[in-house]
């Protein structure tokens, strides 16, 4: 061993002598106590926590239920006619139009 | 740590549920684990709680113990986990420290405190700072791991059942940071012979 590595173990020697350990205070156990009550009230929070959304959720679903279960105004009958059925049944603007042209125009005089 | 150790009841009876039990095996070892978590972190301020935090995992995980032969183990392995779990949250904080103030600060903070720093507790100040320098110029999981064994005194036996590694992969962990803190010593020691010599 070195004089360097000498040097180093008696100063981590000293160092152990100059860091004591500190004297614990009169809080010290009462603390220790008020940490484990809190942490063991946090579990038994859960399960609690957990009910109470589930109630919710469950009310919420009933009441979904209900809403939806309530009679409502009648519904406009669905048109069931096909694209080609509305078309033939709709009025033919286009062929109109050229029927007018061709049919208001006054003959010429013979 | 070794043979029948006098708190193998105490942690028998703590098992099982007997509270004045765990006061007793509180007792027991809080000078011990204050002493190391000073030694630690370096923060006189936050011992106590830092230790309050190792025995409140103590209580909770007194479950989790195989046998009462490794408790002292177990209980240095909860040590070294709240205090590495207190760096880790101290270098996410950084703050002013005392080491960081101007002298003229540091003698107004004397001041308003109204206390006078003796002789023997300014070289003990100072002789923890330089160590702690020293110990900075490696990994926090090495400087644990150096302190308990150089600092604390730990065998490496003792090591081994803290860390559960094996005793090769802990003298090479404790041989580099060694070696990392012999170097940053020697770079003092020049620096203080070249400071004495330009005077």
């Amino acid at each position: 061993m070195t004089d360097e590595q000498k040097d180093l173990d008696r100063l981590f020697a000293a160092y152990r002598e100059a860091c004591p350990a500190p004297a614990p205070s009169p809080e010290f156990m009462p603390g220790i106590w008020r940490r484990i009550e809190a942490r063991r009230r946090l579990p038994a929070l859960v399960p609690r926590w957990a009910a109470g959304f589930v109630a919710a959720a469950a009310t919420l679903c009933l009441l979904m239920g209900v809403y939806l279960l309530l009679p409502r105004a009648p519904e406009p009958p669905v048109d069931t006619a096909t694209y080609l059925e509305t078309l033939e049944g709709s009025p033919a603007l286009e062929t109109m139009a050229y029927m007018e042209v061709v049919s208001f125009e006054p003959p010429e005089s013979q | 740590m070794d043979g029948v150790h006098p708190a193998d009841s105490l942690v028998r009876r703590a098992r099982k549920g007997d509270d004045e039990a765990f006061n007793e095996l509180v007792q027991a070892y809080r000078k011990r684990i204050l002493g190391t978590i000073a030694r630690l972190i370096g923060r006189p301020e936050d011992v106590e709680d830092v230790a309050q935090e190792v025995f409140v995992r103590l209580y909770f995980s007194l479950q989790q113990l195989r046998s009462p032969d490794v408790f002292e183990p177990w209980l240095y392995r909860l040590t070294v986990n709240a205090a590495y779990d207190y760096l880790r949250r101290q270098r996410r904080r950084p703050e002013t420290r005392m080491a960081d103030l101007s002298d003229q600060q540091m003698l107004l903070a004397d001041a308003a405190e109204g206390t006078r720093i003796c002789d023997e507790q300014e070289r003990k100040g100072r002789l923890r700072d330089f160590v702690r320098s020293l110990l900075a110029e490696v990994s926090e999981e090495d400087r644990i791991l150096l302190t308990l064994k150089e600092i604390e005194g730990l065998s490496l036996k003792e090591l081994q059942q803290i860390y559960g590694a094996s005793e090769n992969a802990l003298k090479v962990r404790l041989f580099r940071a060694r070696r990392r803190v012999l170097r940053a010593y020697r770079r003092s020691q020049a620096a203080a012979h070249n400071q004495v010599g330009s005077r």
